[in-house]
């Protein structure tokens, strides 16, 4: 099945996490299970953000998929990176 | 330059982020808005969460202090002050898929100090303002 490329919002912290999460699992329940997430737009990501993406990523990589992140900006990466999740994530 | 203290209460997190951008404008610190947004966001879920059990009728308090190049932060919450918090200096290969966990952590990266003593957390890091 293709990837679903969800674009991310602005700000994801607490709020837009929680609308996230509904959002990439009902794609999940419809059968989907690869995903490109495009942070181009997204300026801000906090450990709420950071935990529904590996927790949506466990869930697809259990259904065969996996979760790709596109076009990071310097402050979002530097995220990914000192948790370590830039060692989970392809990078595209 | 004058130090500048305030204090601001809160409850829930309905308000929190528009709070956090008022305090980054009011300092002149927009250049580190995204350090200090990342650590007070994080500080305040952890208060919500861990203090206050999510009770959105209990106050956070944020106070703030900016002396010369020292931004001195404080997150109190209503919760009787967990005994020992711990700040990670690392994330673990074993921990990296953890859904949380993670928040205490990037307060500790993105400042040069972290401590909870009682049910309030203090953060410093040195700041040059524009």
């Amino acid at each position: 099945m293709s990837e679903i490329v969800i674009d991310m919002p602005e700000m994801f912290s607490v709020e837009e996490a929680s609308e996230f999460r509904e959002k990439i699992r009902g794609h999940i329940d419809e059968g989907f299970s690869s995903f490109v997430l495009d942070f181009g737009g997204c300026a801000f990501i906090d450990s709420t953000g950071l935990g529904v993406i590996v927790s949506s990523y466990k869930k697809c990589v259990e259904n065969g998929g996996t979760i790709k992140l596109k076009a990071l900006n310097a402050n979002v990466l530097k995220i990914f990176e000192l948790t370590r999740l830039t060692h989970v994530f392809e990078i595209v | 330059m004058n130090a500048v203290q305030k204090e601001i209460r809160l409850y829930g997190l309905e308000q929190h982020q528009g709070i956090i951008d008022g305090i980054i404008q009011e300092l002149g610190l927009e250049d580190y808005a995204f350090d200090i947004r990342l650590i007070l966001i994080e500080a305040i879920t952890n208060a919500y969460y861990h203090g206050n059990l999510s009770d959105c009728t209990k106050p956070i308090i944020v106070r703030y202090l900016l002396s010369g190049k020292q931004l001195e932060l404080q997150v109190e919450d209503s919760g009787e002050g967990s005994g020992s918090l711990v700040f990670p200096e690392a994330i673990s290969s074993d921990e990296l898929l953890d859904e949380g966990g993670r928040g205490l952590y990037l307060i500790r990266c993105f400042s040069d100090k972290a401590e909870m003593i009682c049910n309030t957390m203090y953060i410093s890091k040195c700041v040059c303002p524009s």
